[in-house]
């Protein structure tokens, strides 16, 4: 369930970023079509922070964990005597 | 041993192919996801149709009376020359004096109505048609149409649907035709917009400021543009505004000299060459609207500083440039004068000029 939620974050963050680059390519085309400045960018520009602040946290935890992780493995080999 | 290998092989092969077959899925599905995105974007940010709150403020109408008060005001606070004691005699200014449009430009109209491919006249209207090759090749065109009025309610905004709205589109044409007017061009395309101001005919229907310049034709016939920090929509409604529109950039400085490349207020991409539209004022009841053609291997267009300089060479005062590339057209008489580019595009509103001599006000 995790893995999936995680999956779908950034599967939704590629799609996201992909849509703000092309409205900056269109916005330095055509500014006058108001792609950056309107109300539906604004609140896919939330979206995006928010699932990038999320993705960041789920990634910071991930790492943390891999750590631990890391850390146990080391002290079992040390416990079994491999020094 | 050899088989083992052999095993292996086959399984990392399985496992890179598993791997190119999950990219290239999870490739498609984003794109697809992209796609759907930007397709449910452009829906609800301009394809569909929706009528919008318009401000409906009305602005004041001034009479041609009213218009001679004012002017007359104007010479009243003007500066008086002083006295013969303590200063030479300067002559005073001629104080300005109100001639209706009617027998100020009387040599323009005539008895009766003269309809010709290259231009209309009338007891109250004139419109001459000007086709001007501007590149070498015999393709590049721009069409100039110079505009004598009587009255400035023959100058009028269609807005698409006859609605203020978002997504609402016809083309330049339609309007035109539906209007019944004489002459018509590309307007500002005030829909794509969620700001900017938008004055039509005497309503406000949309007051908030955007970063683009402001044109506005008043009703006294005169016609002003401002950048957005000059523009102050109440003063625009005490001076008698009877359209305002929003896109831009202001083409001449206000000595009617024209505007460097550097200091159009507009991006990069917009300067450069492209199909045009644009409206130019000479004096209150004399305007022109003009539409290059562009785009094309001939014709590539002309750059916001070269249209500067064309409004300029034509001796106008003010000059603004209003929707071009694809959209810009101009509708003479029943029929569409320009080649537009890609055969042109549907747009929310249009500049018309209209007959109103032997028709019901």
């Amino acid at each position: 369930m995790r893995r999936l939620l995680i999956k779908s974050v950034q599967s939704v963050l590629i799609v996201l970023s992909l849509m703000m680059m092309i409205f900056l390519v269109l916005d330095g085309f055509n500014p006058t079509m108001n792609f950056l400045r309107n109300s539906i960018t604004k609140g896919l520009l939330w979206v995006f922070s928010l699932l990038s602040l999320l993705n960041g946290l789920f990634v910071m935890a991930s790492i943390i964990n891999g750590r631990f992780r890391t850390g146990k493995k080391k002290h079992r080999s040390n416990v079994h005597g491999e020094e | 041993m050899l088989y083992s290998v052999s095993m292996n092989r086959e399984k990392e092969k399985r496992r890179r192919r598993r791997i190119l077959y999950e990219s290239i899925r999870t490739a498609v599905t984003t794109l697809l996801l992209l796609a759907v995105s930007l397709l449910t974007f452009a829906w609800f940010h301009h394809a569909r149709p929706k009528q919008r709150m318009s401000a409906g403020l009305v602005t004041a109408t001034p009479t041609p009376a009213a218009v001679l008060q004012a002017l007359d005001q104007d010479a009243l606070s003007s500066p008086q020359p002083p006295s013969a004691s303590d200063a030479p005699i300067i002559t005073p200014e001629p104080t300005p004096v109100y001639i209706p449009w009617i027998e100020k430009f009387a040599d323009k109209f005539t008895a009766d109505v003269v309809s010709t491919e290259a231009g209309y006249s009338s007891p109250d209207l004139s419109v001459q048609i000007t086709q001007v090759q501007y590149g070498k090749a015999k393709t590049a065109m721009y069409y100039l149409a110079d505009i004598y009025l009587t009255d400035i309610f023959q100058f009028e905004t269609v807005l698409a649907k006859d609605t203020f709205g978002r997504g609402l589109r016809e083309s330049v044409k339609e309007m035109g035709q539906r209007s019944g007017a004489l002459l018509a061009i590309t307007g500002d395309t005030y829909g794509n917009q969620d700001t900017g101001i938008v004055i039509r005919n005497g309503v406000v229907h949309r007051q908030e400021k955007s970063e683009f310049d402001v044109c506005v034709l008043y009703y006294d016939g005169s016609m002003r543009t401002f950048s957005p920090a000059e523009f102050s929509l109440d003063q625009a409604i005490q001076d008698g505004a009877y359209q305002a529109w929003t896109f831009g950039p202001l083409l001449l400085d206000e000595d009617g000299q024209p505007i460097p490349d550097a200091q159009l207020n507009t991006s990069k991409n917009i300067r450069r060459a492209n199909p045009r539209a644009g409206i130019g004022y000479y004096e209150p009841g004399h305007y022109c609207f003009v539409v290059v053609d562009g785009r094309t291997d001939d014709a590539s267009g002309l750059t916001l500083e070269q249209f500067s300089q064309l409004f300029a060479d034509l001796g106008c005062k003010a000059a603004y440039n209003l929707d071009g590339g694809r959209s810009a057209e101009m509708y003479y008489n029943g029929s569409v004068l320009n080649d537009p580019y890609k055969g042109g595009r549907s747009v929310s509103d249009c500049l018309i000029i209209r007959e109103t001599f032997g028709k019901e006000p």
